[in-house]
């Protein structure tokens, strides 16, 4: 019974999204006409009326609204998302030739802010008030508190400029052989740039949920039991500070994205970030439509299965 | 003479979660009521009994799905403007709760002199007289006008919220709860006070709680409520001199009594549940339970029917009226 | 582990001091607190909030929060004296030989994990059997706190059941390793009357059956009556009266229980009862009070009550009060007393609920 009723929960979640990525591509859609037609955008200035107008025929660009909604949308579904203006590669082309460094870079990093938030959050609410507390706390706020861009510097000063340790920018070292060492090595100083302030974030979040949970009286009701403080704790402590750490992943999740445009930009990083910067430098609009597209599908994605994870994970809101 | 009349009263509220589920809570199911100048009935009931409910819809707090209030005559559903509001003030609310009743940004005098400025029962002039007398008539000094809620006992808080409920004359008063918040030792002074204060000023009272002791002690008549509807209804003491429905048998057997000589006995205490009121049983709700239950309970809904010697009290169960009183 | 004597008390506690850590400092909060729970024995701790009654009860598990302490006394219980014990070596009593049930099921039981996954936890805590051994023994203990269908319930989450059926919940998980002592604190309060007196009976019947001892705290003197063989008043941090529960009623010998058995509603009072409301309220600072912690309020007060702290003395064989006027017989309604009628009630009483017991279990 309680699979059945977790089953039917995700089946209506996945249901409901249908509707709302429908809703997604109108309003893409909506917003690329807004910016112009899009024969505006690959036509010179000295075009003629006439000779626009014959290939928005051809295009099929002259038929009514929701005509050509269906007409992208369908080409769309076939994984064409229009041609930059700039390199006049295919926009999916681009975005897949970038996804992969940037999911890499983001994915690393909330990996490693969540390792060190989690513990760290935890810890610091069991000690509260002591001077470990403090310093953990303290700790976080400092990074909070550092600008990106701040930290980047500084760590490249160090480790590029002065020690010459880490390698500056990019993803591979040029001319070299590559491989997963190198590319680690490239890795080391933008993920800690992004972890920095996601994790001081985290652990002041994590920290304060936890120390909700620890008023609980159902703890009080588990150490009455005599089953002892680790467990109190480890057992049901934590596994209601699954649920405030979901919310935190389900917030973090859409930022795989998109969140490293200022720090790919540093350390040129060859990702998504990097390119949607220069496509809106550049006004290339096939570009950014279709970075927008998937962020807002991403940000979906990631609700629901935010959602999902609720539901495995507390109970009272599987039987709705 | 009547004061408020309440004619087959229906109200039902969606069910918490689910969209696609159409179901809803009974809370008050076919009920009509009368009420009489200067009474107090209370209206006693468990979890999903209704009774707040139906406070709420007495005055006006609330609209029924169907069914008709009136008050000295007048259909409450069909009031308007001048009419409303000076019935409105006829009727007055205290709540259970004394520490969410009363806005904590509030100084006392801010919550007691904003109706009486709104209505015009004063003027800024003599509005502050007016609440320094009202806090006297509740036992408190006119200088807690100056404080904020916070400042003040549970005990005290519950007497602003009836300094506010009297605050505009009004001629009945509903008390949900009133004193179950409250100490024990405290209850005493605020039950005291309702009563002295029903009898300077000639109020109706509707008190609802689920404690039967403090209901006898202060009511003339008793409601019993079970699953949205009265089961009976009668003088405070008849309804336990001579019993009929079975379930305010159980209710009395029940309550514990101050009385080590006068212990409960195992077998007059129900068995099972209360049901849940978004799908209460057929027929008549109390039938699952009940020590007297026949096949017919499973069909038919039980009507309040007057007791062979007594008009006045009524009861909804057949078997019951035809064993005669338990 | 020492098996106790029927005469033996099972929990013996003495000169109990709790203080707690607060914005003013540290504040005694309970103070001078004794009392003993005999085998097989209810014994009612009576008080309203802010009496010292809940942080009693705590104390004894070890679960008092971290900005309290014990700061004076000795629990004996079964050869040991609890407040020197380690939370380990607390462990390895509380759940096993004390159980608490606590007021709000739903708080009280973790909404994350089933019903049968913490009443196993309990049981493994302190019986070495197999998780599945362990599921049939949580069936069985949540069948006879009268749970329809338990092995549903056992899968089942706190927030599905109903108010009742999550107490009776804590009451199987309670008994699991059958206790010597249960402490129930306000266990019914927020539960509806005919349940209440279902949950009341239930704990009753097992404390018969298994010669089980109960200390039961609640604000409702109605129950105390119906549940509690011995009595404690409690008021502001101190044990004012302690006597058995039959002389409680007839013959208070305090203030303020007299003051609290006036002040409450029966239903089986006249209509022309007049309930005696009492003035004032409890006081805040009340650890502040040199004298008589009541004299604000009492209605036999005179300068002597507030000179000197009061202590508790015995009134005669069955009394204990804390009151300099009732001890020097000062107030006319401490009459002489009624020790070896109580004696008799109580016997009786214990001998027809234990009869009563056998016949339903026979059928």
């Amino acid at each position: 019974m309680n699979r059945g009723g977790l089953l039917r929960y995700i089946l209506k979640r996945l249901l409901i999204a249908v509707p709302v990525l429908i809703g997604i591509t109108l309003i893409d859609y909506l917003l690329m006409n807004l910016a112009g037609n899009p024969i505006d955008m690959l036509i010179g200035p000295r075009v003629t009326e006439a000779a626009k107008a014959a290939k928005m025929a051809e295009l099929g660009l002259d038929q009514p609204f929701l005509v050509c909604y269906w007409l992208w949308l369908t080409e769309l579904m076939r994984g064409n998302m229009g041609y930059s203006l700039m390199t006049y590669q295919p926009v999916t082309q681009m975005i897949a030739q970038n996804l992969s460094p940037t999911l890499l870079l983001m994915g690393t990093s909330m990996l490693l802010s969540f390792l060190i938030s989690i513990p760290l959050g935890i810890y610091s609410a069991l000690k509260q008030y002591t001077l470990r507390d403090y310093a953990i706390v303290g700790t976080a706020f400092l990074f909070i508190s550092i600008p990106g861009f701040f930290l980047a510097l500084v760590l490249v000063y160090l480790f590029s400029t002065k020690l010459g340790w880490l390698p500056s920018s990019g993803m591979k070292t040029l001319g070299g052989a590559g491989g997963m060492l190198d590319t680690l090595r490239h890795m080391i100083m933008p993920v800690l740039v992004l972890a920095a302030s996601v994790t001081g974030s985290n652990i002041r979040y994590i920290r304060s949920s936890m120390l909700e949970i620890l008023q609980q009286p159902y703890l009080r009701t588990a150490e009455g039991k005599g089953i002892g403080r680790f467990k109190v704790i480890g057992k049901h402590a934590f596994r209601n500070a699954m649920i405030p750490i979901v919310t935190l992943i389900g917030l973090q999740l859409p930022m795989l994205l998109g969140g490293a445009v200022v720090v790919e930009q540093i350390f040129s990083w060859p990702g998504l970030g990097l390119m949607t910067m220069s496509a809106i430098l550049n006004r290339d609009f096939p570009v950014i439509m279709g970075v927008s597209l998937l962020a807002a599908i991403a940000v979906l994605m990631a609700n629901i299965i935010t959602d999902i994870l609720y539901a495995i994970v507390d109970p009272t809101i599987r039987y709705d | 003479m009547t004061l408020l009349r309440a004619e087959n009263l229906y109200r039902t509220f969606p069910a918490a979660g689910g969209f696609a589920r159409r179901k809803r809570v009974r809370a008050v199911t076919d009920i009509s009521l009368t009420m009489y100048e200067n009474e107090t009935l209370g209206l006693v009931g468990e979890s999903g009994s209704g009774k707040s409910t139906l406070g709420r819809l007495l005055i006006g707090l609330d609209q029924p799905d169907s069914g008709t209030v009136y008050y000295r005559g007048q259909d409450l559903s069909q009031l308007k403007g001048q009419d409303k509001k000076r019935v409105r003030t006829e009727m007055q609310i205290v709540f259970q709760d004394p520490w969410a009743s009363l806005n904590p940004r509030k100084r006392i005098y801010d919550i007691l002199s904003a109706p009486l400025l709104y209505h015009n029962y004063a003027t800024k002039a003599d509005v502050g007289t007016k609440v320094a007398a009202l806090l006297e008539k509740v036992g408190l000094s006119p200088e807690s006008s100056e404080r904020y809620p916070h400042e003040f006992s549970g005990g005290q808080r519950q007497r602003i919220g009836i300094a506010r409920a009297l605050s505009l004359n009004p001629a009945v008063i509903v008390c949900d709860e009133p004193v179950s918040a409250l100490d024990v030792s405290i209850q005493a002074q605020i039950l005291n006070l309702l009563q002295e204060l029903q009898d300077e000023y000639n109020l109706t009272l509707l008190f609802i709680s689920h404690g039967l002791a403090s209901i006898k002690y202060l009511s003339d008549r008793i409601a019993v409520m079970y699953l949205g509807r009265i089961v009976e209804i009668a003088g405070a003491e008849k309804l336990f001199s001579s019993t009929y429905h079975p379930y305010t048998r159980a209710l009395i057997m029940s309550s514990p009594v101050p009385d080590p000589y006068r212990r409960q006995e195992p077998e007059a205490l129900l068995s099972g549940e209360i049901p849940s009121n978004i799908d209460p049983p057929s027929g008549c709700h109390f039938h699952p339970r009940c020590p007297l239950a026949e096949d017919s309970c499973r069909r038919e809904i039980p009507q309040l029917t007057p007791v062979p010697d007594d008009l006045t009290h009524l009861v909804a169960c057949p078997i019951a009226l035809a064993g005669g009183g338990l | 582990m020492m098996a106790t004597g029927h005469n033996e008390p099972v929990l013996s506690v003495r000169d109990l001091a709790i203080s707690f850590k607060t914005e003013q400092g540290e504040r005694i909060l309970l103070r001078d607190a004794s009392f003993e729970v005999k085998r097989g024995e209810v014994l009612g701790i009576v008080g309203e909030s802010g009496s010292g009654k809940s942080i009693t009860a705590l104390s004894l598990m070890g679960l008092l929060p971290v900005s309290g302490r014990v700061s004076h006394g000795e629990a004996w219980f079964e050869g040991q004296d609890l407040f020197t014990l380690s939370p380990r070596q607390l462990d390895r009593i509380r759940g096993k030989r004390i159980a608490m049930i606590f007021q709000d099921a739903l708080t009280s039981l973790n909404p994350v994990f089933t019903i049968g996954n913490q009443i196993v936890e309990g049981i493994r805590a302190h019986q070495d059997i197999s998780k599945a051994q362990a599921t049939q023994q949580a069936a069985q203990l949540l069948s006879r706190v009268g749970m329809a269908d338990p092995d549903n319930v056992l899968g089942q989450y706190a927030h599905m059941l109903s108010g009742g059926m999550r107490q009776r919940a804590m009451i199987a998980m309670a008994l699991a390793s059958e206790p010597a002592l249960i402490i129930a604190d306000e266990a019914t309060s927020s539960l509806d009357v005919t349940i209440q007196a279902q949950i009341m009976h239930l704990l009753r019947e097992l404390s018969l059956e298994r010669d089980m001892s109960v200390l039961l705290i609640t604000h409702d003197i109605g129950l105390i009556a119906q549940m509690a063989d011995k009595v404690i008043v409690m008021y502001a941090g101190e044990i004012v009266e302690n006597t058995d529960v039959f002389t409680l009623f007839e013959a208070p010998g305090h203030p303020y229980t007299r003051a609290l058995l006036e002040t409450v509603p029966s239903i089986e009072d006249d209509k022309d009862r007049e309930l005696q409301a009492i003035p004032g309220v409890v006081p805040e600072d009340y650890d502040a009070i040199s004298g008589c912690r009541f004299a604000g309020r009492c209605a036999y007060v005179e300068p002597k009550c507030r000179e000197s702290r009061q202590i508790m003395l015995p009134l005669d064989k069955c009394r204990q009060v804390r009151c300099i006027r009732a001890q020097n017989n000062e107030l006319e309604f401490v009459h002489s007393t009624q020790c070896e009628a109580s004696k008799i009630a109580l016997a009786r009483r214990k001998q027809e609920a234990k009869a009563k017991l056998s016949e339903r279990l026979r059928t």
